[in-house]
């Protein structure tokens, strides 16, 4: 499983909104948008690019199934975690609150 | 939306066929919605933080499948790469030589301002006040120096050295702008007689004799006699001109140093800032037109004065010749890249099945080219490493028969310049034999695939028959000079040079030069001895006089030599009217001369000039009545044998004596060597006399013939390297041709063909190419053999009946090895062939 460390903030929140379910590309911008009140605004090739790198790594993985044509577009493709991967989030989610925790003897929070 | 279309294209081709759609798809959405600026400020971003990533990560992922298939084939692999390697390592090698040569910067300040001048004023012979006026005359310069290069002896408290000094004006290293590494460079006054007895020495020397320690300033050194105290050591690198190790402030006190033969003082100089050499041209041509007698009148356009930027003096002498190797460099480089091309087109095509179970699992077209564009420019790239090992030992050879002229023009390959050049060759070799693959993979192309590599096959052919018999024209015409007649014979002949020069003998030289050869002529083993003061082959300067001669009305420059009784016998020189000078030819008898046949037929002719007076030139002032002609000799080549015989006076060494001379020792047939013993014997005579330069004539005539040796050496490699890759491409196309028409073979030899009709099919497809490329080859080596006369003047253009027999047996090799290889087809059993498929 690689470190938490190698999980930017972006493939964080897309890791974030994937366990919620399978998601495609433009649904998971959207999420993330939400998420951070627009602060974190990837673009379409950053996105894909770390959506890319978490393929790679095993995090996620493409999803076979696909929504009725009527629904949605047949084109999209759609993304799903992989056991790796809700580990790798839970080990930053981790992280993220030991920092904090440690911050706080130190800044008023 | 169209611009964004091409920032997209930008990716790696892996990337953009995986998401290319559902990014464009998903920007398409955004477009409608956001503000378009931000969005595209945002992919351009977006474009720059991800490139690196995405090509590095597809870069690895092509590298190690490239890797894995290449390892199945490792001899296939390893050849091309070699081949190629070492391609690129000869040119790499060669280009270090161009670029120390004619292009790493010179280690004067400003070299592009410096400018020497090629001509016979004469201000250095008339003192420091005639070069300030001369200087006046040239408003155009800020400052002149002049300069005489001589060799000299160094006596140190531990050893005595003969060494490179250099007579110059106390300017020299103030005009050419080189810091000294240690110490000062000459005072102005330190050019005044008498105040002369200064010396800045070279690095090198100060490392050599001194070990490097820097209280060699201000001590005392004695060249010739004289003592000098040392005031400056130059920098590392600098040792201009003529490699000097010594510079003396001198110039206009040269009578201080007795020295040996000819020393010619040149003149240098710095353009005044601002003005450029085209302006400076034409204003020293201004000048030069203006003045009477500026030059040396009686010689001719060859002698005529010249200015030239000090780059160009430096280099003029070799600027053809590396050029020309370098072509054919090149030549080999294109011949090793079409082997490669072609190795590929095959690899590839035998990858096609490959490519398409790719296509279908969704890599797109230009990620299948990208990963063939990456295979060939690792194979490139892999060559270029090869390479530098391939260059190293070209640069080796190099400077072992070619060596540097100065140590700041040595040789590198570990150099920025030489490095990328490596580097960039590597890459366009790549891209080169990568577009061939490429261009035929798109659709409808591949039944372009044959003709081109016929084609290949054809350029093969005519680069490397131009190249074979451009080496065997060149290796012709080296024979050709060593069969020459020189006019004398080099066989059997030691040499040993002797310099009186400030030694208690420097008076009394014919008298020690006699004393020399009468123990040289007792010691066993020896047939003949004479001595001469230049000897030809060796010689790098002459004296000589204008003469007026009957055939002229201008004046005619004859070479000036001195020898003794016997050295015409000793060499085999053939005396064809007269006699030869006996002891009775003394200084105080009557003026005698022998002349060369060059010379007899300009003033009356062989008969004719025997027992007459010859006349001096007025030229130089009145010279008085010549020596009487007592002989004529047949013509030899002084200065070897790829140059002409010169009109020369041979005057006798005891009527002409100088304070060095040369020896000449005749040994009988099936003495061993006399060197060892000439040299103990000189040394037993006076010790204090320095002997140099002990060789045998024969040496010394291949040290003249070193450069058309070595570069006949290189093309004949350059030929032989790429005959031999054109065999081998040859080989296996005809290989390839068989494989892929093995099944139409079959049908043919069941049909009733005959084993050598089908051979007859092969050789005809390919013969075309072969012919193709001779004809070419034959038609464009006239051509190219007139590029070689750099090389070796003498060089003559191959006589046609010699380029057909060349281009024939090439011909019959080509169609005797694809004969050889359609062999197997003497095996083909229809039956089987046609199972099999």
């Amino acid at each position: 499983m690689p470190e938490s460390k190698d999980l930017s903030p972006l493939a964080f929140h897309l890791l974030l909104s994937l366990l919620q379910g399978e998601r495609h590309g433009y649904a998971l911008k959207r999420e993330i948008l939400a998420r951070t009140q627009n602060k974190l605004n990837p673009g379409p090739s950053l996105l894909y690019g770390n959506i890319n790198r978490l393929l790679e790594q095993g995090l996620i993985e493409e999803s076979e199934e696909r929504p009725d044509p009527h629904l949605d577009d047949q084109r999209r493709r759609y993304y799903r975690i992989t056991p790796d991967g809700i580990a790798a989030a839970q080990a930053e989610a981790q992280r993220m609150q030991t920092l904090v925790k440690l911050a706080g003897a130190y800044v008023a929070l | 939306m169209w611009l964004f279309r091409q920032l997209l294209r930008l990716y790696p081709a892996g990337f953009r066929a995986e998401y290319g759609t559902a990014i464009e798809q998903q920007f398409r959405e955004e477009w409608a919605t956001q503000p378009r600026l931000f969005l595209l400020l945002q992919a351009l971003s977006e474009l720059l933080l991800l490139w690196p990533q995405l090509t590095w990560a597809e870069f690895t992922q092509d590298a190690k499948y490239c890797w894995r298939t290449w390892r199945k084939r490792t001899l296939v692999t390893l050849l091309a790469v070699l081949s190629l390697g070492m391609a690129i390592g000869v040119s790499t090698g060669v280009y270090s030589v161009i670029d120390s040569l004619l292009y790493r910067s010179l280690p004067f300040r400003e070299p592009d301002r410096l400018v020497h001048f090629r001509s016979y004023f004469a201000p250095a012979f008339e003192g420091r006040a005639s070069l300030l006026a001369w200087k006046t005359d040239h408003n155009f310069l800020s400052d002149v120096a002049l300069f005489s290069a001589t060799e000299l002896n160094l006596t140190t408290q531990s050893s005595s050295l003969r060494v490179k000094t250099v007579e110059t004006t106390a300017n020299f290293f103030t005009l050419l702008g080189t810091p000294l590494h240690i110490g000062r460079a000459f005072l102005p006054d330190e050019e005044l007689k008498g105040k002369t007895n200064v010396a800045v020495i070279s690095h090198g020397l100060y490392q050599q004799a001194f070990g490097g320690d820097a209280r060699v300033l201000g001590q005392k050194i004695i060249l010739n006699q004289q003592p000098f105290t040392v005031v400056g050591i130059a920098a590392p690198s600098f040792d201009y001109p003529d490699n000097a190790a010594i510079w003396l402030p001198t110039a206009f006190d040269q009578d201080r140093i007795q020295k040996s033969g000819v020393n010619s003082t040149y003149t240098m100089a710095r353009l005044k800032d601002g003005l450029s050499f085209a302006a400076a041209t034409s204003a020293f041509e201004a000048v030069a037109s203006r003045k009477k007698n500026y030059g040396f009148p009686a010689a001719g356009e060859a002698y005529k004065p010249r200015m030239l930027s000090l780059r160009d003096e430096i280099t003029v002498e070799y600027r053809d010749a590396v050029w020309i190797l370098f072509a054919g460099v090149a030549a080999v480089l294109l011949i090793a890249c079409a082997n490669l091309s072609h190795l590929l087109l095959s690899r590839f095509a035998e990858r096609e099945s490959e490519f398409r179970i790719r296509a279908w699992l969704g890599a797109g077209t230009s990620r299948i080219h990208q990963q063939i564009l990456t295979e060939c420019i690792l194979l490139s790239l892999a060559a270029g490493l090869i390479g530098l090992a391939f260059a190293w030992l070209t640069i080796k050879i190099g400077t072992h028969y070619y060596p540097p002229q100065f140590a700041f023009q040595r040789y590198e390959i570990l150099e920025g310049r030489v490095l990328l050049f490596t580097f960039a060759v590597s890459m366009i070799c790549g891209l080169c034999f990568s577009l061939a693959p490429l261009l035929l993979r798109r659709e409808g192309r591949s039944r372009w695939t044959p003709r081109l590599r016929l084609s290949l096959l054809a350029v093969q052919i005519c680069l490397s028959a131009l190249l074979t018999l451009n080496s065997l024209s060149l290796g012709r015409s080296l024979l050709d000079l060593y069969k020459v007649d020189l006019g004398y014979k080099t066989e059997q002949i030691h040499t040993a040079t002797i310099s009186t020069a400030a030694t208690t003998r420097s008076d009394s030289t014919n008298l020690y030069c006699e004393q020399v050869m009468e123990a040289i002529q007792r010691l066993p083993g020896v047939e003949a001895v004479g001595a001469i003061d230049f000897l030809p082959l060796s010689a790098k300067s002459f004296m000589a006089g204008i003469y007026k001669v009957q055939t002229k009305t201008e004046p005619e420059l004859a070479i000036h030599l001195a020898i003794t009784p016997g050295f015409l016998s000793t060499v085999g020189a053939q005396l064809v009217a007269g006699r030869d000078f006996t002891a009775a030819d003394r200084l105080k008898s009557n003026e005698v001369a022998i002349v060369n046949e060059s010379f007899a037929r300009l003033d009356g002719g062989i008969d004719k000039i025997l027992g007459r007076k010859l006349k001096m030139s007025k030229t130089f002032g009145d010279q008085g009545p010549g020596p009487t002609v007592i002989g004529v000799i047949k013509d030899f080549r002084f200065a070897g044998p790829a140059e002409g015989s010169n009109a020369t006076v041979i005057r006798p060494f005891a009527q002409k004596p100088q304070n060095f001379f040369t020896l000449t020792v005749r040994s009988k047939r099936g003495t061993p060597d006399l060197s060892g013993l000439i040299h103990s014997t000189l040394n037993s005579l006076d010790p204090k006399i320095p002997v140099y330069d002990v060789l045998t004539f024969t040496e010394r005539l291949n040290r003249a013939l070193a450069r058309p040796n070595f570069f006949s050496l290189v093309l004949f490699f350059f030929g032989a390297f790429s005959l031999l890759l054109t065999l081998i491409h040859g080989y296996s196309l005809c290989a390839q041709m068989l494989e892929q028409r093995r099944r139409e073979m079959g049908i043919r030899s069941a049909l009733g063909a005959t084993p050598s009709e089908l051979r007859w099919l092969i050789l005809r497809n390919l013969l075309p190419a072969v012919v193709t490329g001779l004809a070419a080859a034959f038609l464009l080596s006239t051509w190219a053999a007139s590029f070689l006369v750099v090389f070796v003047s003498s060089i003559s253009t191959p006589p046609t009946e010699w380029r057909a027999t060349v281009v024939a047996i090439l011909a019959a090799t080509a169609a005797a090895s694809i004969w050889l290889k359609t062999r197997s087809l003497l095996k083909l059993s229809p039956a089987e062939t046609l199972r099999a498929d």
